[in-house]
């Protein structure tokens, strides 16, 4: 592969690779220093990673869903180790908006970078009332609207029919201008379907793919090992799947997307922007290395150095199909 | 952007002490290639076979061991790369040579009994050991009177963080009375009891077949010692299988007994990212469950869940 030569005939330095990218919206764009964030549920609300990592390392950083109410969240046992992943059923424990907006949002915001508040709701009311009350606050830069949880009997609803995901994308955007981020659930026969019912709705971006359905049972028990019969999975297991459905999902919508499933190297980082995705998040790895992000901007920027690339989005839906 | 060190601690107050680069490290041990991260690659020391599937590991971590104290845990990334996918939490068992400023190494303590647990097996001196931590909180020190006595009760692998309990104890409050209570399910299985004599520490054995000690449960023995002691003058630690945790609670809770009771959880992050951890929390609270990495993972016994 050639190296870049700057005009000079100097090899450009990879430290020059632009791994800049923007999610547009309709207030205007959110710039991202590169294409890497933390997927909701896996990186607490920020705080839990500042022993280990400045969690502005990040290009933007999302909490754990949030809905209107607080929730307690499911029974244990949550969570189980499956062949390269984990299933959980985690149940969208999570502060109420209140207890958000006051003690963890402002401690969100100090960090520095964007914060991206993922949001569920029973009703498409409650996506309605908590994106009207959060963007107004200053601190909050976009929304992801988790329309797929797994482990909850809602949410879910509107994620599996397109009619109720563009009336939902719609509503939240009648409230913001902000970037909207459509969360898609991989538990749907056609993810192109629900990606352009996301983009008719108003959405700015996709992002997918939240956990699949699985079931983990001990035999013996007659019954499930987590507290609830099914949970969700996630991991390197769910990696292929996810690249299809962005692959997928990129060939029927023109916002971007960002990808979301199983990334435990840079190298899938660059996987999942060859099938079309421009961000992506990085989730269950993150809790074997949550301090990955310091290594891998680096190598990501050798790895494009290296291809010839001046900008990482060069990469974005280059992908070649066979025959 | 990167590599900027936040000395933050989580909300409930517990310091957690993660390397983020540890000079000192690199040059002592002579292993320059390990770039030490905030979960970092430490030279393996010894890895001893105990027999009976146990095994004792040593590990050149003076960052980690200087900062354990007694009651929390490391998360080993066992296998290679992202298989098994989730770390495993072992007590720091001792820091050696002793704790304090001049610690060096980590001790844990293991047995072996699944695939991460294989994979520590075939450690050997020289390999490096990806471990994050030291996690959790340290297990409390309970004030008692003068003639008070502090009772350590392990079953099997739970013997682990009470050993380093132990010497802190002898450190920090030689005049503290203790006594260490071990149960297993026979003689063989008693593995521990050599490192407590060997400090000096007199300990108390159980045995289910009855082949060393007391002929029953490690509970029963606390019993016939703490029964009739008068109220205020008794204390303790206990960590263990989920049944003896179960029935030391019962047993505290009863006789209204300061019995913190330290549990092991499947825990995937271990410091609190996740929610996948928890267990029910005492009424009153301000939520239905909490975390067991991060609040834990020792619990006041009165304070565990029917269910636990
Ligand atoms: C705070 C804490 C301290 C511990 N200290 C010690 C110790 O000092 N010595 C010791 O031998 N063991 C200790 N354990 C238990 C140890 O973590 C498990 O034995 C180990 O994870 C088993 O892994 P495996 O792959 O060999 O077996 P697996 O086949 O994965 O599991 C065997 C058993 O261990 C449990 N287990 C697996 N992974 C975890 C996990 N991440 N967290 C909790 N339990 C798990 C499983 O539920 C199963 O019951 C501790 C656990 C916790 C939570
Ligand atoms: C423990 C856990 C909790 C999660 N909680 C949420 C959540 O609250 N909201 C959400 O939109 N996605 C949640 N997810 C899904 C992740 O954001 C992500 O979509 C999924 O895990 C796939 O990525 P991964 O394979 O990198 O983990 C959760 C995942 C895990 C493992
Ligand atoms: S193990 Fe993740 S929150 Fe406790």
């Amino acid at each position: 592969m050639t190296s870049l030569q700057s005009e000079s005939g100097t090899p450009v330095a990879a430290s020059r690779v632009d791994l800049s990218t923007e999610i547009p919206s309709p207030g205007g764009p959110l710039r991202l220093a590169h294409p890497i964030m933390p997927a909701s549920g896996t990186f607490g609300y920020g705080e839990e990673f500042e022993p280990f990592v400045d969690p502005a390392v990040f290009s933007a950083i999302i909490g754990k869903s949030i809905s209107r109410e607080r929730r307690t969240g499911n029974p244990p046992p949550r969570t189980i180790e499956t062949p390269a992943g984990m299933l959980n059923s985690i149940g969208l424990q999570n502060p109420g908006l209140d207890a958000f907006v006051e003690s963890y949002l402002p401690r969100m915001a100090q960090y520095g970078v964007p914060v991206i508040v993922n949001t569920v709701g029973r009703t498409l009311e409650d996506y309605v009332e908590l994106t009207r009350v959060l963007d107004v606050e200053p601190a909050v830069a976009g929304f992801e609207l988790n329309i797929s949880c797994p482990n909850v009997n809602e949410g879910l609803q509107f994620g599996l029919d397109p009619e109720a995901t563009r009336a939902l994308v719609a509503a939240v955007r009648a409230e913001t201008k902000l970037p909207i981020i459509a969360k898609l659930t991989p538990n749907v026969t056609d993810i192109g379907e629900q990606a352009v019912a996301a983009e008719e709705g108003g959405a700015d971006c996709i992002s997918v793919i939240n956990t699949l359905v699985g079931m983990s049972v001990d035999w013996r028990k007659r019954g499930s090992r987590l507290g609830r019969a099914t949970g969700g999975l996630s991991g390197p297991a769910i990696r292929p799947v996810a690249l299809r459905m962005v692959w997928q999902a990129s060939q029927a919508v023109s916002v971007p997307i960002c990808g979301i499933g199983g990334i435990t190297r840079p190298e899938h980082v660059l996987e999942f922007l060859v099938v079309g995705a421009s961000t992506v998040q990085v989730g269950t790895h993150l809790f074997r290395d949550p301090a990955c992000l310091t290594r891998w901007l680096d190598e990501i920027r050798d790895l494009a150095h290296d291809e010839g690339l001046e900008r990482l989005s060069d990469l974005v839906g280059t992908f070649e199909a066979a025959g | 952007m990167t590599g900027r060190r936040v000395s933050n601690q989580p909300r409930s107050g517990v310091a957690i002490n993660a390397p983020q680069s540890q000079p000192d490290e690199c040059q002592s041990d002579g292993h320059a290639k390990n770039r030490l991260q905030p979960s970092a690659l430490y030279p393996v020391a010894s890895n001893r076979d105990l027999g009976e599937n146990w095994f004792d590991l040593v590990v050149d971590a003076p960052m980690l061991a200087r900062n354990s104290r007694a009651g929390q845990f490391v998360q080993v990334a066992v296998g290679e790369e992202d298989e098994p996918l989730i770390r495993r939490p072992f007590s720091v068992c001792d820091v050696l040579p002793q704790p304090g400023p001049d610690a060096a190494q980590i001790r844990i303590l293991y047995q072996v009994v699944g695939p991460g647990t294989r994979w520590m097996r075939s450690l050997r001196a020289g390999d490096s050991v990806d471990l994050l931590g030291p996690l959790g909180n340290p297990l409390p020190q309970p004030e008692l009177p003068d003639d008070g006595e502090l009772f350590l009760v392990g079953g099997g692998i739970g013997v682990a963080p009470l050993f380093l309990y132990s010497r802190e104890l002898q450190l920090e409050r030689p005049e503290r009375k203790f006594r260490v209570l071990l149960g297993a399910r026979r003689k063989s299985l008693l593995v521990g009891k050599d490192g407590f004599l060997e400090h000096g520490i007199s300990i108390e054995v159980s045995t289910d077949d009855g082949s060393d000690g007391h002929h029953g449960n490690v509970v029963e023995l606390l019993h016939g010692l703490v029964d009739g002691r008068p109220a205020g003058t008794v204390a303790g630690i206990g960590c263990g299988p989920h049944g003896m945790n179960v029935a030391l609670r019962d047993f505290a809770v009863e006789r209204d007994l300061p019995f913190w009771i330290s549990l092991e959880n499947y825990m995937p992050c271990g410091f609190g990212a996740c929610f996948g951890c928890v267990i029910e929390a005492p009424a009153g609270s301000p939520t239905k469950y909490r975390r067991v990495c991060l609040e834990g993972p020792a619990f006041p016994a009165a304070e565990l869940p029917a269910v636990f």
